[in-house]
């Protein structure tokens, strides 16, 4: 047998777990192999010196470790367990749990700020085509009848523009949209006081002259229009497109100037409510004329009559123009003394706007500035408070 | 065991009747069940891990883990043998948890080929410095002896300290082991051959 097969009976002989005759056979062969017998030596050794290793002796306190241990592993209430994590050590803990407390908050605060600030008016979507006036935005019909200077002043005037006023803005410092909604568009309508100017107007369009046909007006001319006798036709007022501020005369608006941007071509036959208006509204005519014509010598009372039935008119008138555009009159505030409303404050479809604000012009003219009002784009009826002069 | 680890059979009698004890609510019962095993289980630990500190904490597992599976614990074996099968367990799972850790502390002596398990670092000794091996003394040798225990591969370190430091006899290793004879022979014998030439010139 060779030393290899001898040297893995090493373990087993040093142990004594070999049988009588292997071990026999083993050590007649260390007896003449002095290189096993050496090898057996050291190996012999080294077991021994691995059990003579000092033993190692556990900490004094091992046994209280031990339950420290169990008892840190053990499940506890809830209760407890929040206890110690928020609040021991109670040095360390509390302070940082304010100071987390606060800055949370103030990142809080932070974050809504941006975000309120962020939020701007809600888009809305334009529609590819030119829009027809009765679907344009309040603000857009009014500047459409506006010259520039009253343009200007619209912008200038301390109300939003429209476009701000949306419902649901959230600018920061702007009231309630619920609070706007209710403000009225105020404008202020002179009726009758330039009668000479009117009845030239009224005129030269009447009936069988130049009807239909806007009149040649110079930019910038203003034009009272209260008895003007043929109106043009809703369609194609409606149907012409806004005027750009920048092709806009200067000057009061008037309905000449609005008839004046309405293409010649668009003046279709009236609808038979117009003609019903202008049926009115001629008649209203002759009469002045008769007034006028027989007016240097009438007596001083029927002057106070015909003033009186003008200033009657106005208000009736704006109520007949209510009626067929499907609005109503809601409030009717008088002067002291006087039966007669010194302004009124009327709702409006919002669709028929246009076509009310075109009726207007023509009984009147506008003074000062117009203010637009809530932003009704997505209401129903809009509403407009008329102060009469 | 004895002096070389082997209880006296008077003490083992009395465990059954602790753990029975602590079963039944009798916590001091597994307070001498702790009192009595301690060194042992933090020497078999020590041995295993080559570290002190790493050695207590296993050997505080161990007792933790015996305090939450004693009623498990079936007495058709020695309740020694039952712990130390947890003892080595837990020192296993520490080996691996603690292997990169320890093998920073060390500096390999030559470069052993590696071996089928990918353990590599089979023959390597803590760094005494350079006139260590001159000044030898009983505790360093110890030093050195515990380091080429810790260069054993796993299975070969835990046949060894169970047999050779701690004393069990084959058979309560193939117990704690899970090994056959055969195979529990032939791995000492391996093993030891390996510390031998570790171990050449210092024992």
């Amino acid at each position: 047998m060779e030393c290899s097969r001898f040297k893995e009976l090493f373990s087993d002989h040093i142990d004594g777990t070999l049988d009588e005759q292997t071990r026999r056979m083993l050590e007649g062969h260390l007896a003449v192999c002095e290189h096993c017998a050496e090898e057996l030596r050291e190996l012999r050794a080294c077991v021994s010196a691995l059990g003579s290793l000092e033993k190692v002796q556990a900490p004094a306190d091992f046994l209280h470790r031990v339950h420290e241990r169990i008892h840190r592993g053990e499940p506890v209430s809830w209760r407890q367990w929040l206890k110690e994590k928020l609040c021991f050590p109670v040095r360390v803990k509390l302070p940082l749990g304010a100071a987390g407390l606060v800055m949370t908050a103030l990142l809080v605060m932070v974050v809504y700020q941006g975000t309120r600030q962020r939020t701007g008016p809600v888009p809305v979507p334009v529609p590819a085509q030119v829009p027809e006036p009765s679907a344009m935005k309040p603000q857009e019909q009014l500047e459409s009848r506006l010259d520039d200077r009253q343009q200007l002043a619209l912008r200038e005037s301390p109300a939003p523009p429209l476009s701000e006023t949306a419902a649901g803005s959230g600018a920061p410092g702007s009231p309630p949209a619920l609070a706007r909604e209710s403000r009225p568009m105020r404008l202020t309508l002179v009726i009758g006081h330039d009668e000479r100017r009117g009845r030239a107007f009224a005129q030269k369009e009447r009936p069988g002259s130049e009807d239909d046909k806007p009149a040649e007006v110079p930019r910038g001319t203003s034009t009272v229009a209260p008895e003007r006798k043929t109106l043009a036709p809703p369609a194609a007022s409606q149907s012409a497109p806004p005027a750009s501020p920048s092709t806009s005369g200067k000057g009061m608006i008037s309905s000449r100037s609005k008839a004046a941007e309405t293409p010649p071509g668009e003046t279709g036959p009236a609808d038979t409510r117009l003609e019903r208006d202008d049926k009115a509204l001629r008649s209203y005519a002759r009469d002045k004329e008769t007034e006028s014509a027989v007016g240097g010598t009438a007596p001083p009372d029927a002057q106070r009559k015909r003033e009186t039935t003008k200033a009657s008119k106005g208000p009736a008138e704006i109520r007949m123009l209510v009626q067929q555009v499907g609005g109503v009159v809601e409030t009717a505030r008088h002067r002291d003394s006087s039966s007669q409303p010194e302004s009124l404050t009327v709702r409006i479809p919002t669709a028929s706007l246009s076509r009310f604000l075109d009726d207007l012009l023509r009984i009147g003219r506008l003074r000062g500035p117009v203010e637009p009002g809530a932003d009704v784009s997505e209401n129903a009826t809009i509403l407009v408070e008329i102060t009469l002069e | 065991m004895s002096e070389d680890g082997k209880q006296p059979a008077v003490e083992q009698h009395d465990e059954p009747a602790w753990i029975k004890a602590f079963l039944n609510g009798d916590r001091s019962a597994f307070d001498r069940l702790v009192l009595r095993h301690q060194n042992r289980v933090f020497s078999l630990c020590y041995r295993m891990l080559g570290d002190y500190e790493d050695a207590d904490d296993c050997a505080q597992e161990t007792f933790v883990k015996v305090y939450r599976s004693l009623k498990a614990f079936r007495f058709d074996s020695s309740f020694s043998t039952w712990l130390y099968t947890i003892a080595v367990n837990t020192c296993k799972n520490k080996l691996k948890s603690a292997e990169y850790r320890r093998r920073q502390k060390m500096v390999p002596i030559d470069d052993p080929p590696e071996e089928s398990g990918g353990r590599k670092p089979v023959r390597e000794l803590e760094d005494p410095g350079p006139t260590a091996l001159t000044r030898l003394a009983d505790k360093e040798r110890e030093q050195l002896v515990q380091a080429a225990i810790d260069s054993l591969p796993e299975d070969a370190r835990t046949v060894v300290v169970l047999r050779d430091v701690q004393g069990l006899s084959y058979e309560e290793v193939i117990r704690v082991t899970g090994y056959n004879m055969g195979t529990l022979k032939s791995k000492l014998a391996r093993a030891r051959m390996q510390l031998r030439q570790k171990l050449k010139g210092v024992v």
